[in-house]
């Protein structure tokens, strides 16, 4: 017994801790080098009135539920592209997780030289055909293009493989019934891959979408929460108010809890459905 | 109809071109731009054809370009994704293993552990931050090891399980009789079977410290800086030596790219780690 010992130890220190701590804080006024004082729930009712957490809120909801959709609306195209037999799609297949490892700092540094609006080769690829030029971030009307597409670029071959490999475990025998029946490559898309994808596509859906509400990295390195602040997602409004720029520990703190409650509910739903039957010796 | 079967496979062909494309172009913008000699960084329409000067990556790696110490904290980067492989590695393996040895209380067990991996770092930087302090580990590459290793746990029990599933019970229920305890059966007989699976483990969390940035950002300064942290540096400076960025950039990713190499499919089974078995 107590194989499990070491982990439940480890995760009371390192996580129920600092986050029994983090609600300490959150009841006080701390914020540096001022002395702390117990307010109760003062951050809190500043949080919840200030319109700028809202609008936190919302865009890091809008831009993970955006993100997420067409990360599996693409990957589902993508996957069908990979699931074809040759040396083209084998070869696809193995670079295509390239951007998925790649440091997300060094991404959004990337991308930042590709969308320079002075040099970079995007606005030059797109003044071949006849758009632009775009500012991208430094735009609000292209701000958030810039940072889906970015998200897309690293985070698209996640969904992808999951669906293929989804497509990959699918049962042949329906597919031999409905060719004897006749039905064409749209028809047995739409009445048997898509319903026996779905439960799939849902997880990769919900996966992308709760690690996608912790997006910091490319706002950090590319927009700094701007312009003004229109990208300014939790993750950075946390690190700005908490620490970054006003060094309000107390009123972070809060930020934070009320961001666990959020992102901890949907976590607990999402787990909830898909952990049905227990793993266990074949 | 041959020739429409064709057509539908020159369009799929001609797809799967543009995903490789547009997978591959941007890293491969980020090597020329490594290569190119400063005067021609700014041209437009840029510039794919130049005599290629490695003098980017001299200045980083032998000059500290910005004043800044590139090798020390490529080793940082390294000491930290090790010793914080290690922790997840020593703490997690038993625990997948005893998830899946009883599995009568999986159900919590997984909740409880899977539920760090949902949680955005950014929440426990604040307290971190003092308790750290309190411990005299700030700025350490052990405490910031401690908590990649916290990242690191659900991914590794979740691929941990997914091996130890996949290996019948007589073999363990066997282990047992022989009188050993669950700890001796599992070192003894358990862990030389799932080695494919410890290296899988060991390289994905390897991989994730390695491109953490929010709380290497908030816990370290000088001392334990780590390549995400200090490539941010670059970019905060009035002019920005694009060349220099763009060297700084592939010195951090050639690893990743080394681990994925190894990785594959575990890649996606990792990641998927809570939804997909």
């Amino acid at each position: 017994m107590g194989l499990a010992l070491p982990i439940n130890v480890y995760l009371a220190a390192w996580t129920l801790a600092p986050l029994l701590y983090l609600l300490y804080l959150s009841l006080t006024n701390w914020k540096v080098p001022n002395p702390r004082r117990f307010i109760w729930f003062g951050n809190y009712i500043e949080a919840l009135g200030d319109p700028l957490f809202r609008h936190s809120v919302r865009v890091t909801f809008s831009y993970a539920f955006g993100v997420a959709a067409l990360e599996v609306a693409i990957g589902l195209f993508v996957a069908l592209l990979l699931h074809r037999r040759g040396w083209l799609s084998t070869v696809t297949r193995s670079l295509f997780v390239v951007p998925m490892v790649l440091t997300p700092v060094v991404t959004a540094m990337m991308w930042r030289a590709l969308l320079n609006p002075s040099f970079g080769p995007m606005n030059w690829v797109l003044g071949l055909v006849g758009f632009g030029p775009y500012e991208w971030h430094a735009s609000p009307d292209t701000v958030w293009a810039s940072l889906v597409m970015i998200d897309v670029w690293q985070w698209l071959p996640f969904p992808t493989l999951l669906i293929l490999s989804g497509l990959m475990s699918l049962p042949d025998e329906p597919y031999e019934a409905s060719q004897v029946d006749g039905a064409s490559w749209s028809q047995q898309l739409r009445h048997l891959t898509l319903p026996m994808l779905r439960p799939i596509m849902v997880a990769a859906f919900f996966l992308r979408f709760l690690d996608a509400l912790k997006v910091f990295d490319t706002v950090f390195v590319l927009t700094r929460g701007g312009p003004g602040t229109m990208t300014e997602v939790l993750s950075f409004h946390i690190y700005r108010f908490g620490l970054g720029e006003f060094f309000r520990l107390g009123y972070g703190s809060a930020l934070s809890v009320l961001v666990v409650l959020m992102t901890g509910v949907l976590a607990f739903t999402v787990l909830r459905s898909l952990l049905k039957e227990p793993i266990t010796h074949a | 109809m041959p020739s429409r079967r064709l057509a539908a496979s020159a369009a799929a062909n001609a797809g799967l071109v543009g995903v490789l494309v547009w997978t591959l172009f941007p890293i491969f913008w980020l090597l020329l731009m490594s290569l190119k000699p400063a005067s021609e960084a700014f041209a437009f329409p840029p510039k794919f054809i130049f005599a290629p000067t490695f003098d980017a990556y001299y200045q980083v790696l032998f000059r500290q370009a910005e004043g800044v110490k590139w090798v020390a904290y490529w080793f940082n980067s390294m000491k930290v994704a090790t010793l914080s492989t290690s922790i997840a590695l020593l703490i997690g393996v038993p625990a997948a293993y005893g998830l899946v040895r009883f599995p009568a209380r999986q159900r919590l067990g997984l909740f409880a552990i899977l539920s760090v991996r949902f949680m955005p770092p950014i929440v426990v930087v604040i307290p971190l931050l003092f308790i750290m302090r309190a411990l005299k580990l700030s700025d350490t590459v052990l405490g910031l090891s401690l908590i990649h290793a916290v990242f690191a746990l659900p991914f590794v029990v979740w691929i941990m399980i997914a091996f130890f599933a996949a290996i019948p019970r007589d073999l363990g229920e066997a282990a047992l009789v022989d009188g050993a305890g669950e700890w001796a059966a599992l070192g003894r007989v358990m862990l030389p079977i799932v080695r494919p699976g410890l290296v899988a483990a060991a390289l994905f969390s390897a991989l994730l410290s390695w491109n953490e940035f929010p709380v290497a950002l908030v816990l370290t300064g000088e001392a334990a800086k780590t390549i995400p942290v200090a490539a941010t540096t670059l970019i905060a400076q009035r002019t920005i030596h694009w060349d220099r960025v763009a060297a700084t950039g592939m010195i951090a990713i050639v690893p990743t790219v080394i681990f994925a190499a190894f990785l594959q499919r575990h890649l996606v089974r990792g990641l998927s780690a809570g939804a997909v078995k």
